[in-house]
């Protein structure tokens, strides 16, 4: 499978994915919901695979191919959360940031070739840009949440586990984020011969995990939620400038991180 | 600051930060509560910010954010301290992370007068027994190194594929051995190694001239248990996410 064949499975998934959304929203029965946005998730994890194997290297690369992965994993992370607490919310958001990033694919497709460059030739390659692609989609499903839960704290207080709840998906996130830092740092050692040299992405790899941390220090999150609301959109921000935001920043320019 | 004086300096502050929550029990817990945490931390994201943006490297190497840092690595030492003083298992990866980024940022720092990155340009068929750093101070190695072979392969489009240096080192006591050295792939010659940085471009004839990074860092070991733990401690606060925990509230 090739990007050819990217604008019909992106279209047939995003229609299943919608259409899971819309179930989740207006019927009572959670199943078909389920089932459906599911079936795009896996329809779109075929392509990725198809494409890694016509690729003859892993999807990881350029811009384009990180976005496939984060619009998988935050269908499926969609999924796992309405399967197990419920929300009729969070399906259609998830839905509507998975297609959002795949029509940013379909739009803007990028450099697409099978050439991988001998830095990028390591083990650390494939688990080092998949944790990370895992960290962001769980940390845009919280961001998702924490919007949710402030815009309706004004009608409806925001309870203890619900706040809970949105503190065990930042502490997944962080430890996904902190995997992907220290996978980092072992292949730059292998790679570079340091583990640390201040390169922009690394300097902004550090910046989303500090503020992310901060918000797990920041005391009585329930007795003052809008500030931690506040505080988790102020991190996504920062994660998107670690995550394309750098290449536009002059002190990024010949960084090693620029694919 | 080298070796011993780092070394020294480095479990002075432990040392004192140790008899400092014993004996100022009080005045330890308010420094790492969780506002004093917070705002250390803030300090820190400022501090990483501006670098974000700066364009220059030079500004993690001045003493102000060196200090900052350092100060950062105090604190955490101090909750280290205090984690395995009250001990809970609910609250081991947090403790771990502590602990793993306490060791990274102690090692760095202290470390950072020990550390050697050298390169040297070599030319095929010819022996190099000195190397410049980034300031383009030569130093001499303690091995020769003879590059045999440089070769480079490229994609149809141009990209390069694979460097590869083939190489014949002579250590101190004169034995000689051979090594195939990649990107990702460094040759290990006592407590050196020895990276695939780059290839000269301007060399008029063209992938002649294979530029080598020779890096010594005595204290990476400690960086490596530190960088360990914190993948042990990720994937636990991966894993414990959803389990209650009880504020600790000094």
């Amino acid at each position: 499978m090739t990007w050819d064949s990217f604008t019909l499975i992106a279209g047939i998934t995003s229609v299943l994915w919608i259409a899971g959304a819309l179930l989740s929203v207006f019927s009572s029965k959670r199943g078909p919901a389920i089932v459906l946005s599911l079936a795009g998730s896996l329809l779109y994890l075929a392509f990725v695979i198809g494409l890694w194997i016509s690729l003859e290297r892993p999807p990881m690369r350029t811009m384009g191919e990180t976005r496939l992965w984060y619009s998988l994993f935050l269908s499926f992370i969609g999924v796992f959360i309405y399967a197990r607490w419920h929300y009729k919310w969070i399906l259609p958001f998830s839905a509507l940031m998975s297609i959002i990033y795949a029509g940013v694919n379909v739009l803007k497709p990028q450099l697409h070739e099978r050439a991988l460059m001998p830095a990028l030739q390591s083990v650390w390659f494939v688990p080092h840009v998949t944790v990370y692609m895992f960290a962001y989609a769980v940390l845009g499903a919280v961001t998702v949440f924490a919007v949710y839960l402030w815009i309706r704290s004004a009608r409806k207080p925001v309870v203890q586990e619900e706040m809970d709840r949105c503190d065990a998906l930042v502490r997944i996130g962080w430890g996904f984020l902190t995997l992907g830092i220290v996978m980092g740092a072992l292949w730059a050692k292998q790679a570079w011969g340091d583990y640390w040299a201040w390169d922009p992405k690394e300097t902004w790899a550090a910046v989303t995990w500090v503020a992310y941390l901060l918000y797990l220090h920041l005391g009585n999150r329930i007795r003052n939620p809008r500030r931690a609301f506040a505080l988790l959109v102020f991190c996504f921000i920062l994660l998107q400038m670690c995550w394309w935001g750098v290449n536009y920043l002059p002190s990024a320019t010949g960084g090693m991180h620029t694919y | 600051m080298s070796f011993p004086w780092n070394l020294i300096l480095c479990l002075l502050l432990i040392y004192l930060l140790i008899v400092l929550s014993m004996y100022a029990g009080k005045w330890v817990s308010r420094l790492i509560d969780r506002k004093t945490s917070f705002a250390v931390l803030a300090v820190v994201l400022v501090l990483l910010l501006i670098q974000g943006f700066a364009s220059t490297d030079r500004l993690p190497h001045t003493p102000i954010y060196t200090g900052a840092l350092l100060c950062f690595a105090a604190v955490l030492v101090l909750k280290v301290i205090e984690n395995i003083r009250h001990f809970s298992l609910k609250r081991l990866p947090q403790a771990l992370s502590h602990g793993a980024i306490a060791l990274v940022l102690l090692a760095a720092i202290f470390g950072r007068g020990d550390k050697l990155i050298l390169t040297a340009a070599v030319p095929e068929g010819e022996t190099v027994g000195m190397a410049t750093d980034e300031e383009g101070v030569p130093h001499a190695l303690p091995f020769h190194l003879m590059l045999k072979d440089f070769s480079m392969e490229t994609y149809p489009s141009g990209m390069p594929k694979k460097y590869l240096s083939e190489v014949v080192i002579t250590d101190a006591s004169g034995k000689e051995r051979p090594f195939d050295i990649t990107v990702n792939h460094p040759a290990t010659v006592g407590s050196w190694k020895i990276y695939q940085a780059d290839y000269d471009t301007e060399d008029p004839q063209w992938g002649t001239v294979s530029i080598l990074e020779c890096v010594r860092d005595p204290w990476y070991p400690a960086v490596l248990i530190g960088l360990w733990m914190l993948l042990i401690a990720g994937a636990g606060m991966i894993v414990f996410a959803g389990s209650k925990k009880k504020e600790v509230q000094p």
